[in-house]
């Protein structure tokens, strides 16, 4: 075995980095695009710098359809595969709640060891689940906003548009909020900055799994040990 | 970099242990997902086309023109007759319960200050830092 083996472990298979990209580059033209039409008046320059607003709504419209597709393709992917219940690692558990509590006895010098996580802390789980949660909202509410006659058509009336409108904003903010606390917990974070490589590469150093992971660099040690 | 099929890589990693995923082999599972990606994006573009289709234009809501509605604002609506009673109450429940989703915002404030004492504390820790 290499040395270059001995010191990186995979972490994250091709499949799930290619779901990641495309959510990462749709998310970030979604903000980009979406931003100006919520407020005109502050940040109509973006759309202006784009190319206009006919420009951003075709944008803002192919990317809202790579997160539609992206979001069948990982239901069905772990319908099929059932990835959410064989391992249960992103599953929430109790032991993120005393995770966070062994975190905050660590920060505040009670305790001199942080939590041991598992594959997923519950700050990867949070932001995972939040966007289980409210991509959802996000896509039925911006599919009757796409084609609101669609909508009226069948199954809801005109003028609760306005508060399907107001929905989709504020859901779109909150989520954009997300996407900064994962930016800042897995580039920005002094343990990671400038950049974590991990989602680009799928291996981690078995040094910053063992540090960061230690509960699931057990079990892989393990694993390896066995075969 | 570095080659997850090279010889000597096989093996360091129990790979389908670790991704759950075990009743599959990797060719098999190679085939699915593309399988999937395909089906779905088949699924998602022929339906978008048939909203197209059937509904026409989609709407060009950076003008904020909604059938029925005009640009006025929400209360004006009401006022002129043009939102239903119904549809006024219906949009006030979503703005506030949207903007109590918002106060998740000072949360997601509360756990980067969390995150980032805790690489403060580490420092601490490693560097042997007293107070």
């Amino acid at each position: 075995m290499s040395d270059l083996a001995d010191k990186y472990i995979e972490r994250f298979t091709l499949n799930q980095r290619l779901q990641h990209g495309i959510n990462a580059v749709a998310c970030l033209s979604l903000f980009l695009t979406g931003l100006p039409v919520k407020f005109p008046d502050q940040l109509g320059y973006i759309a202006i710098m784009m190319g206009g607003f006919n420009v951003t709504t075709v944008i803002h419209r192919m990317a809202g359809t790579a997160i539609l597709a992206l979001a069948m393709f990982h239901f069905l992917y772990y319908i099929i595969d059932r990835g959410w219940f064989k391992d249960k690692e992103i599953i929430p558990s109790p032991k993120d709640v005393t995770d966070v509590i062994e975190d905050t006895k660590f920060i505040i010098g009670l305790s001199d060891e942080k939590g041991r996580y598992r594959k997923y802390s519950y700050r990867e789980k949070l932001d995972y689940w939040g966007a289980v949660i409210f991509f959802p909202i996000l896509i039925v509410t911006g599919v009757i906003l796409w084609h609101p006659a669609f909508a009226v058509h069948y199954f809801m009336p005109a003028d609760y548009l306005p508060a399907v409108r107001l929905i989709h904003s504020m859901d779109a903010i909150l989520a954009g909020m997300a996407v900064m606390l994962h930016m800042y917990n897995v580039h920005l974070s002094p343990r990671f900055f400038p950049v974590n490589w991990t989602m680009f590469t799928g291996m981690i150093s078995e040094e910053m799994a063992e540090e960061e992971f230690p509960l699931w660099y057990e079990r892989v040690k393990r694993n390896q040990r066995e075969e | 970099m570095f080659d997850l099929n090279s010889e000597d890589n096989k093996g360091y990693v129990n790979k389908h242990a670790e991704m759950g995923e075990k009743d599959m082999n990797q060719k098999q599972q190679d085939i699915i997902t593309i399988v999937l990606w395909i089906f779905c994006i088949v699924i998602v573009v022929s339906s978008i086309f048939a909203l197209y289709a059937t509904f026409g234009t989609a709407a060009p809501y950076h003008k904020k023109i909604f059938p029925g509605l005009s640009t006025e604002p929400i209360e004006t609506l009401a006022e002129s007759g043009q939102l239903s009673q119904s549809a006024m109450v219906a949009f006030h429940y979503a703005e506030m319960f949207m903007e109590l989703l918002d106060l998740g915002i000072p949360v997601f404030a509360i756990l980067v200050f969390h995150h980032l004492l805790m690489n403060f504390r580490a420092l601490i820790k490693e560097k042997g830092v007293k107070f």
